[in-house]
């Protein structure tokens, strides 16, 4: 039962209470490591190492920008009897995939994969990225994209998801162009 | 949850609450057997019928005919008078666990198909949950509670709410958890007819015995003392289940091991990959050695065992991997992607001629392999 608590206690989180503040279309600095240029106006909210952003709502669409994990840090806030991986600047990408795959799958999403692992240009910095996909705890399909770079010896992650079914397809153009927008400072 | 669907909810609590009167000597169910409507128990079914059409749809149900065609086979050579009353839902979820709702929803979590060893221990636990079924447990238990809890609050909870199906399905499991007289009933109904099918009735005991092995192996103490605490008769129940297989001749009965070997092959990468993103190291390298000493170890089973040194990273761990991978490589039936993971062992250990040529050895076994630019990548910055 608390393996479904992380994920699905913070959306309802975000759905419900989180204060949210507006993301206007003009460049926007991410854990002042890099900065984006949305080009729609989003909806924003941050928790611990994580700022999310939306559009229709967390529970069918959301990016996550994972700000700078260092040695040890979990990708997500989770109980402490929830055991998420740690992360450890020496993962090569494909483990930061597993990284990735396996703290979802930690905080309640099932039949997680991570596919298509390539390199990628993260602004000026070498990056990788890889696709997502995985069932919510009410067995709703969810597809993903993440991108990431270490920049300092942090790791940086830009992680969207939505429900497969119309809300992934929507924005996901919106956040292909963004992320070729990335500037690191 | 749907406001439609919460409504129903809350009329099926009035209708519950209003029947609250109801008591009486429960008889075991017939087979084919349905409760009427207006009865504490037709309420109940509804909303298990309920929970079941969303768990249809539900993409953790596992839905590979042949691995359902097995598991009901199993069932219903158990008992073919309830087979057509019961209906299996494999779920695809690490560890150990199923559950029987009052209408003849089995849920089966993956978990556990991999865990047995043979048919026999599944069908102890099939049996088990069909004994449930049989003698009504649900609906003792739900009048042994319902004058004490919050109806409307309870089937919110436990079907559902907003953590969704599965997670609704674990709380009522929790909530209406069968007492040990329930479970002992259960234990020597499903061992008489694991033993009338022919099955090896000794196996039930080693299931359980296997599990408390696990779980007294856990990395997280919290857990470990979890489910002691809320199986306490752990111990107790292999005991007595070995007590009562060793009362009959259990010459000429079968455990099933290749059948159930072979049914589950295709799925028992991805399942023992379930298990080891639980990253409870302690219980996964048990389970692994419970699975090599029944005689399952190949090459597909020193892959993983090898990704649990990789992934735990502690003393040793490293030189444990690269020893479990070679032995996997050497198996000559392991997954490509053993030489990736050797390559990352090695190339972290800076061995980076060894890393190069497990990489270059990954990309030629796996000649469409989805991380191929990666792995390239790689290559291009060992030069």
């Amino acid at each position: 039962m608390k393996r479904f608590f992380a994920i699905f206690a913070m959306l309802a989180v975000l759905g419900g209470c989180a204060a949210y503040s507006l993301v206007d279309a003009k460049r926007q600095t991410i854990g002042g490591a890099y900065s984006v240029q949305p080009g729609i106006q989003w909806s924003k909210v941050t928790l611990d190492n994580v700022e999310v952003w939306t559009v229709d709502g967390p529970n069918l669409e959301m990016i996550r920008f994972v700000r700078g994990l260092e040695d040890g840090d979990r990708m997500f806030t989770a109980p402490d009897d929830v055991k998420l991986p740690a992360y450890n600047p020496a993962m090569k990408a494909n483990e930061v995939m597993e990284f990735v795959v396996d703290s979802f799958a930690r905080s309640g999403a099932s039949n997680v994969e991570g596919t298509a692992l390539r390199p990628t240009q993260f602004g000026a910095a070498s990056g990788f990225r890889f696709d997502l996909s995985f069932t919510s705890g009410d067995g709703l399909w969810f597809d993903g994209m993440a991108v990431g770079a270490t920049i300092d010896d942090k790791l940086h992650l830009i992680v969207y998801t939505g429900a497969r079914q119309h809300y992934f397809p929507k924005y996901r153009d919106e956040v292909e162009r963004m992320i070729g927008t990335i500037e690191t400072t | 949850m749907t406001s439609t669907r919460a409504t129903s909810l809350l009329a099926a609590a009035a209708l519950f609450v209003a029947s609250c009167a109801q008591t009486g000597n429960i008889q075991k169910i017939e087979p084919g057997e349905r409760p009427t409507l207006e009865s504490d128990e037709g309420g109940l079914w509804m909303q298990m019928d309920r929970v079941e059409e969303d768990l249809q749809t539900s993409g953790k149900v596992v839905t590979d005919p042949d691995l359902n065609a097995y598991v009901r086979d199993i069932l219903c050579r158990l008992n073919a008078g309830y087979c057509a009353d019961v209906r299996i839902y494999i779920v695809r979820t690490a560890d150990f666990n199923a559950s029987m709702a009052p209408n003849g929803v089995m849920i089966v979590w993956t978990g556990i198909v991999l865990r047995a060893q043979n048919e026999a221990q599944l069908a102890s636990v099939l049996g088990h949950e069909l004994a449930h079924y049989i003698d009504r447990h649900s609906l003792k238990r739900w009048r042994e509670i319902r004058n004490t809890t919050d109806t409307a609050v309870f089937f919110t909870f436990a079907t559902g709410g907003v953590f969704g199906i599965l997670a609704g399905l674990a709380a009522y499991d929790s909530i209406m958890s069968f007492s040990r007289d329930m479970e002992r009933e259960a234990d020597t109904r499903g061992l008489t007819m694991m033993r009338e099918t022919g099955y090896d009735p000794r196996e039930a005991a080693k299931t359980w015995q296997q599990l408390i092995e696990e779980r007294e192996a856990s990395d997280e103490p919290e857990k470990k003392s979890a489910f002691f605490s809320t199986h306490p008769a752990a111990k107790e129940r292999s005991e007595t289940l070995a007590k009562l297989a060793a009362e009959t001749d259990n010459t000429g009965t079968t455990v099933g091991r290749d059948r159930h070997a072979a049914t589950i092959a295709s799925f028992r990468g991805d399942w023992l990959l379930d298990e080891l993103r639980q990253r409870d190291y302690g219980r996964f390298e048990v389970l692994l050695d419970q699975l090599t000493e029944a005689g399952m170890e190949d090459g597909e089973l020193l892959f993983y065992r090898g990704e649990m040194h990789r992934l735990r990273g502690e003393d040793e761990d490293a030189e444990k991997a690269v020893t479990a991978y070679t032995a996997a490589a050497e198996s000559g039936d392991a997954p490509a992607e053993t030489y990736r993971s050797l390559g990352l062992v090695q190339w972290s250990a800076g061995r980076t001629a060894e890393a190069r040529a497990a990489f270059e050895t990954y990309l030629a076994a796996q000649q469409d392999a989805e991380d191929r630019a990666m792995i390239e990548h790689y290559l291009q910055q060992m030069q």
